[in-house]
């Protein structure tokens, strides 16, 4: 079973992510990225779903880092997130997220879909 | 009478330490000086003169100062039956042809032709009420107007007659109104009474109203005399009971209560009861009286019809005609204006009467003569004067002459002297002296040839009497005549006078000199001793026993012994020449010359020669005084006298003048002043005290007046726009003011005057204004577009989750009934329960803290999309959660749930997601309106746009058999638009159009011009429900849906219509809705206005289809269509390279480099900039010398600032021949429109290398961009006077900079405002040199107009603070710096200002 990692600070979100994924995947919960980046040194996700809005360090921040850090910088990550005025989905692509979901998930098939696309490509 | 003031303190000085006080103190000191100023009288002299310079009634007629406008020859036409002065200070004028308002210089009409309310322009009767309305009796109709607005009232209101002749209000404030046929009406709280007479009398022709101040009314009737009404009580005074006649024309109050009444036989007097007549006795002959006016003096001024001007004051009667510059005998209204101004109407123009300071008598008053050489009061307190036609006796019964008739040797009469036994002395001027002696006129036996020409006669202390002629000086000892002569020591033998002093010797003023006669002795003093002259004309000892000395060309001279001091012109006289010196009891001398009287303060000219202070001032009498003629007379004794009662008498050319220093009749009244005219970029604003102008507005143009009528040429204006100017500025006469390119912000324009005589009103007037910025700069609107989001976000979200809740409420004791039942279930469901409780509850937190992040979103100042996102972040975070979790639920259904268990989930979804949905579409809409939608445009194919859209949107046809069938024409030209935007709004309309259509079709409809083949519309027509009449004006509104029964059943958000509507009108485009119920409707997207008249076929298009038929049979064909169609086909040829980035970013460099040449280049130098590109494209790059043939630009469309637009050659060039040249083939025509894109691409290429080429060539030579850019300015600047070396030297090295840089620095510099402008002009003087220094070149600017410490003018070049936008001189240093310049600012403080330099360097 592939393991996915939430970051996301809102419980309820996570229970959400939790909820749809369980059976699929092994899911592990981060509120906060530093929280992750202690998790990620015992075993490293093969997919990360990033929420941005994030206490401390936001979800650019927790990207960039990911990315300048060698062992994790293959994983992709999806920003899940409730930023999505227009021009948003643009924006995060740019800063280097591998796929955008916007919240709400309204349709948990692309939903599934594009989790199941990244984590196709990871060897 | 004692004067309250100190003698010094003259009213010109004072003034001018006034200004030095504000030009010399600055901020906070400024404003409280300027504070304690105006508690200070306004004039030194006001305890002297409180009242106006209402009319003497003592002067003659003639006396008063006359000014006319005359119809005809000023806008006033028609005879002036009713003048009227509003309380804002304005005069109406009411004539037979209109209402004129009058400022003093400009007359405005109101009439039949621009005013509809003036039905008949024909004006009878003005009153103000206590309102301030002014009422217009008209011939048709009661006009009433207040605040630029006319009303009429007619019969219909309830007025008897329309046709109305006299207007009154009474003291309570009722409108009475007096009309021709019908009577007396009287409107009160919008009410028409008609006045009931007593006895027989109905109806009747009332032509005066008068309300006296004993509250009683009078009306003058035309049949029944003249009938009083007090306290609803009625009189009346008819023929029988003594009145004239009972045919009543005109009634006026007297100050003492009588009433006359004027008829066309005369005027009746009512005092107390009792009826007089005023006679031929009096002097009144039986005339048509047409108009009767009592003034503030109490004279009783009658205007008759065709007998002129009559005044009855002090029991006299005295008349004025045409003969007197009268404009018309028949006179027919009258008005005492505030400054007490007396205004005549007559039958053809206006008439102006004024008091002035200065009386003088002429011919007209009964001189024998206009020349007055001398004056004197003998001990009689008789008054002499020597004239051209003899002597003259006033008194008080008249004035009596004595000629050769009456034994003058010569009717000219140039000395006089009453000697100790009290005989006068007549010198005339070829006659010899003559001598008065009861009451007879003998001619003198001293008399002889030398002494033919007499000037001067004086008596000294023992009695001796000197005589002073053409020839020598004469003294008459005991009956016996001695002769002086320069050879017995005297300075010249041309004596102009001789006078005593204090020490007992003479002053003997010769053309040769000065000369002093004591102990038998002449001391003589010349220029040669320090005189400013020799050429002598009158002397005064003043009570100081200092003599003074009149020069004719060296000013006043005085003189302490052997000391003297003189004051010319340059030391402030008004002129070189002193005919007569006079010291009133003020301590002022006034001298008269040729250009009038001049009052000085003496110990003014003593500080002045003593050096205490550095100037003179003097206070200039003129015509506008009262003087008929300004030139004094000269060369005689005594040339003026100050008689016992004080007064001054000045012998002029023309007349005697007479003053009473100590009433100056100073006009004390100040000025109303009012602002007439708001222009915002050339257009009018209706003027009111708070105004909005629109963003953008650059050119602010403000007219203002000052209501004083004593002399408009002479009031003083000074304004100020807070906001913008820190201090006054004067601007002198001048009535108007403009303001350029100031900031956005609150302003208040205030604008004071001043009178002729200084009297300042200080409050003036004002407007404010608000000058908008473009939306998106606002707070405010900040503050309310997020305010609108979130009302707009909450207000849906709160209606919604009510819902929710209620459901929420039903599903969680449907499951509590249940929980038994589906044990094993019960934890989750119940868990999952209170997971959807808890977030609708924290749905409705969220709301609660969205206000929290309003609020924290102002305070942190956010932008407007940050908390647009925010807000969107903070909604979308629990919907997330609900709709995720109702989906889990609804997933699991087959396990625990029942059937309606199933339909609450799927409800809650349902909801969820419209929220969500309206969530977009509110944000949508705000970001749109909050203008934070950025318009991308670019050339699109509208059929492509229309196919990927239906294309997209067939997903949501799912269930239903509708066709989507597309109808565009072929061919089409592409349009420039943002495609996503313009996608959305088609998403929009065919959503619109699937969801409310269940039969039938849906029709995408294309038209195009005729013509262009451009896109003229789009129809999206459906045969769905349709949207009734009344509901198609609200349907563009958001949250607002057709029917509401009907659509609910559709659903949707009630904001796609309002968001479609808005991205049009974003794009420049605008939307319809045609529709039938249970028809369809047709939503229509027009791509511009013109298109609704040009799409479809018309007499024009018919036409333009013709040409195109005769174009193939190879016509020649209307140029302006070629040139219409081949742009068009360049624009396909540059369409494709617009897809293409790099094609792209290359339009848009050649358009912003066309357009920033068009903008920084002079008309010249662009000419030569067209010229090398021509010659550049023939010479270098032959390949498309056929372009350059085929094309040149023209401009670029400020519009379409992507797009180049080119301008097709006319006939003749290869593009003419392309379509219009027979003889080349079609095929080959064809071709070369297929290469148009490469040769657009080579002409862009081409264009680029010119930009370089031209940044090199056109690098600028500083002295000669300078001077266009000066020479431009000069033209079009009124405000600055801009002065600079002509021509500026042409050897300037070139700078270094371009053009642009070098340009925008010299604008600035002349275009910042400055503060610190306080000179006497608006004007700023402007001094620029470009020149060399070694290696540098650099420009200096002196700008000698601004008041300004150099420490000051550093800081104006400082960077703002703060992260603010730079904005002006603060723009130069980074612009210098790119040159590696800097500024060097050098200020010199010189009197009355400081001279900046402003030395910019720049190393070549």
């Amino acid at each position: 079973m592939k393991s996915i990692a939430v970051i996301e600070d809102n419980k309820d979100n996570r229970l959400l992510v939790r909820s749809l994924l369980s059976e699929f995947y092994a899911i592990t919960e981060f509120e906060t990225g530093f929280e992750a980046f202690q998790g990620f040194r015992n075993s490293v996700p093969d997919l990360i779903l990033l929420d941005i809005s994030l206490p401390g360090m936001d979800g650019v921040e927790v990207l960039s880092q990911l990315r300048n850090d060698e062992r994790l910088k293959k994983i992709p990550v999806i920003a899940l997130t409730a930023h999505a005025v227009s021009g948003d989905r643009e924006q995060y692509l740019a800063a280097g997220f591998n796929d955008y979901i916007a919240k709400p998930i309204v349709d948990e098939d692309a939903f599934l879909q594009s989790i199941e696309r990244w984590l196709t490509r990871t060897p | 009478m004692v004067d309250p003031h100190p003698m010094n303190l003259s009213i010109p000085r004072w003034h001018a330490i006034r200004t030095l006080v504000l030009m010399r103190c600055s901020g906070f000191v400024r404003i409280s000086l300027l504070t304690l100023i105006l508690f200070l009288p306004s004039h030194p002299l006001l305890a002297q003169s409180q009242r106006p310079l209402s009319l003497d009634p003592l002067k003659a007629l003639t006396q008063y100062t006359h000014q006319v406008w005359e119809t005809g020859k000023t806008p006033l036409e028609g005879a002036i039956r009713a003048i009227l002065q509003s309380r804002d200070g304005y005069l109406w004028i009411g004539t037979q042809e209109g209402l004129y308002n009058f400022d003093g210089e400009r007359f405005t009409v109101y009439n039949s032709v621009n005013t509809p309310e003036m039905k008949n322009s024909s004006v009878y009767a003005l009153a103000e009420d206590q309102e301030g309305t002014l009422w217009i009796a008209t011939r048709d109709g009661l006009v009433a107007y207040r605040d630029y607005g006319f009303k009429r009232f007619s019969v219909k209101d309830g007025l008897t007659s329309n046709s109305l002749l006299s207007l009154c209000v009474d003291q309570q404030g009722a409108l009475w109104i007096g009309s021709m046929g019908g009577g007396v009406v009287k409107f009160v709280d919008g009410e028409f009474t008609p006045y009931a007479f007593e006895g027989d009398l109905r109806f009747g022709t009332i032509w005066s109203l008068c309300s006296a101040r004993d509250s009683s009314l009078w009306i003058g009737t035309s049949s029944a005399g003249v009938a009083c009404v007090k306290n609803g009580r009625e009189s009346r005074y008819t023929a029988r009971g003594g009145m004239l006649t009972d045919v009543i024309r005109t009634i006026a109050e007297g100050r003492d209560g009588s009433i006359w009444v004027g008829s066309h036989v005369g005027v009746n007097r009512i005092k107390e009861g009792k009826v007089s007549t005023l006679s031929s006795k009096d002097g009144l002959s039986n005339e048509a009286i047409m108009q009767l006016f009592v003034d503030s003096q109490g004279s009783l001024w009658i205007g008759t019809g065709g007998g002129g001007l009559k005044r009855f004051a002090q029991g006299k009667l005295s008349s004025l005609t045409s003969k007197s510059g009268l404009t018309n005998n028949s006179v027919l209204s009258f008005l005492e204006d505030r400054e007490g101004n007396l205004w005549v109407g007559t039958a053809d123009g206006l008439n102006q009467y004024k008091d002035e300071a200065f009386t003088t008598f002429t011919v007209e008053e009964g001189l024998s003569n206009d020349a007055v050489w001398c004056s004197l009061e003998d001990s009689k307190g008789t008054m002499w004067l020597g004239t051209n036609s003899g002597l003259n006796r006033i008194q008080r019964s008249g004035i009596q002459s004595y000629t050769m008739k009456n034994g003058l040797t010569n009717n000219t009469v140039r000395a006089l002297c009453e000697d100790s036994k009290g005989t006068l002395w007549i010198g005339t001027y070829g006659g010899g002296l003559c001598e008065l002696i009861d009451g007879r006129i003998v001619r003198s036996n001293l008399n002889r040839p030398q002494l033919a020409f007499v000037y001067g006669i004086f008596e000294d202390s023992r009695h001796v009497l000197w005589i002073g002629s053409s020839d020598g000086l004469f003294s008459v000892v005991e009956g016996r005549l001695k002769r002086y002569s320069s050879s017995d020591g005297l300075a010249g033998n041309f004596v102009r006078f001789i006078r005593g002093d204090h020490t007992g010797g003479l002053w003997i003023g010769t053309t040769e000199g000065l000369s002093f006669f004591s102990a038998n002795h002449f001391t003589n003093y010349t220029a040669r001793d320090g005189l400013s002259t020799n050429s002598m004309m009158c002397s005064y000892e003043d009570r100081d026993k200092v003599m003074w000395f009149g020069t004719a060309d060296g000013g006043l001279i005085r003189s302490k012994g052997a000391l003297f001091n003189s004051f010319t012109m340059r030391d402030g006289l008004p002129e070189n020449t002193v005919y007569q010196i006079l010291e009133d009891d003020l301590g002022n001398l006034w001298l008269g010359g040729d250009r009038g009287i001049c009052r000085i303060s003496k110990n003014e000219l003593n500080d002045y020669a003593a050096g205490k202070i550095g100037f003179l001032s003097t206070m200039t009498f003129g015509k506008k005084d009262g003087l008929k003629a300004r030139e004094c007379s000269g060369g005689s004794q005594p040339s003026c006298w100050k008689s016992k009662d004080g007064r001054l008498w000045f012998s002029m050319v023309k007349g005697i003048a007479v003053i009473d220093p100590r009433n100056l009749k100073i006009n004390t009244v100040p000025p109303s002043v009012v602002i007439q005219h708001l222009l915002a970029d050339n257009r009018e604003i209706r003027f009111s005290r708070r105004g909005v102008l629109d963003a953008g507005v650059t050119r602010i143009e403000f007219r203002y007046a000052a209501l004083s009528f004593v002399s408009p040429q002479d009031v003083m204006f000074k304004y100020m726009l807070e906001g913008y100017d820190k201090n006054w500025v004067s601007a002198g006469n001048s009535r108007t003011v403009t303001y350029t390119n100031i900031p956005p912000g609150r302003y208040t324009f205030r604008v004071i005057a001043a009178n002729e005589d200084g009297t300042w009103n200080f409050n003036g007037a004002f407007a404010s204004f608000t000058l908008r910025p473009y939306f998106y700069q606002t707070t405010v609107f900040t503050v309310c577009m997020v305010l609108v989001v979130v009302g707009g976000a909450a207000g849906a979200y709160s209606l919604r989750t009510r819902r929710l809740v209620r459901r929420t409420h039903e599903l969680e004791s449907t499951v509590t009934r249940r929980t038994d039942e589906i044990v094993g279930q019960k934890d989750a469901l119940e868990h999952a329960n209170k997971e959807l409780s808890d977030l609708l509850k924290e749905l409705e937190e969220k709301s609660k803290q969205l206000e929290v992040a309003r609020t924290r979103a102002e305070e942190a100042n956010q932008t407007k999309s940050a908390f647009l996102a925010n807000v969107s972040h903070e909604l979308r975070t629990p919907l997330n959660s609900v709709i995720g979790f109702t989906n889990i639920m609804l997933k699991n259904k087959a396990k625990n749930l029942k059937e309606q268990d199933l339909t609450y989930l799927d409800r809650i979804l349902e909801n969820g997601k419209h929220l969500l949905e309206l969530i977009e579409d509110v944000l949508d809409l705000s970001r749109i309106e909050a203008g934070r939608m950025d318009v991308r445009r670019s050339p699109v194919s509208l059929e492509i746009l229309i196919r990927e859209t239906i294309a997209q949107i067939e997903g949501k046809l799912i269930g239903k058999e509708i066709p989507i069938i597309a109808e565009m024409p072929s061919p089409m030209m592409p349009i420039e638009t943002d495609p996503g935007k313009f996608k959305q709004v088609l998403i929009n309309l065919l959503g619109n159009a699937i969801k409310f259509t269940e039969h039938g079709s849906i029709r995408v409809r294309v038209a195009v011009d005729q013509v262009t083949r451009r896109p003229a519309r789009v129809d999206i027509v459906d045969t769905g429900i349709g949207i009734s009449r009344d509901q198609q004006q609200l349907i563009f509104e958001p949250f607002t849906q057709g029917d509401d029964k009907k659509t609910r059943k559709y659903g949707g958000t009630g904001l796609g219509l309002a968001i479609s509507r808005t991205l049009c009108e974003l794009l420049g485009y605008s939307m319809e809705v045609q529709s039938e119920v249970g028809v369809g409707s047709t939503f229509s997207i027009l791509f511009d206005l013109q298109s609704r008249r040009s799409v479809y076929a018309d007499q024009e298009s018919l036409r333009k289809d013709q040409r195109m038929a005769s174009t193939r049979e190879r016509q020649p064909r209307d140029p302006q269509t070629v040139e219409k169609e081949i742009k068009e086909k360049i624009l396909i040829g540059l369409q494709p390279f617009s897809h293409g980035e790099w094609a792209h970013m290359n339009i848009n460099r050649v358009a912003l480099f066309g357009r920033n040449l068009n903008e920084s280049l002079s008309p010249r130098q662009y000419d030569r900039f067209r010229a090398a590109l021509s010659e550049y494209l023939v010479k270098v790059q032959p390949s498309i010398a056929r372009i350059a043939q085929l094309f040149q630009i023209v401009h670029v469309d400020p519009n379409l600032v992507q797009t180049l637009v080119f301008h097709a050659d006319e006939l003749g060039t290869v593009a003419g021949a392309l379509s219009l040249n027979p003889r080349i083939s079609e095929e080959e025509s064809q071709r070369f429109e297929a290469e148009i894109p490469k040769h657009v691409d080579q002409l862009l290429h081409a264009f680029r290398v010119l930009r370089e080429m031209i940044l090199r060539e056109f690098q600028c030579n500083p002295g000669e961009l300078l001077q266009a850019i000066l020479e431009e300015r000069t033209a079009s600047s009124k405000a600055a006077q801009i002065i600079y070396p002509r021509p500026l030297s042409a050897k300037n090295p070139r700078t270094i900079g371009t053009n642009e840089d070098f340009a925008r620095m010299i604008e600035l510099l002349i275009d910042t405002p400055l503060i610190g402008r306080e000179s006497a002009s608006d004007r700023r003087e402007l001094y620029f040199l470009v020149r060399t220094a070694g290696d540098r070149w650099m420009m200096e600017m002196r700008d000698a107009s601004v008041t300004l410490d150099s420490s000051v003018w550093a800081t104006v070049f400082e960077p703002a603070p703060g992260g603010q936008p730079e904005r002006g001189l603060s723009l130069i240093p980074p612009i210098l710096a790119k040159y590696g310049g800097d500024i060097c600012i050098k200020g010199t403080v010189r009197e009355g200002g400081t001279t900046v330099l402003l030395r910019l360097k720049v190393a070549v």
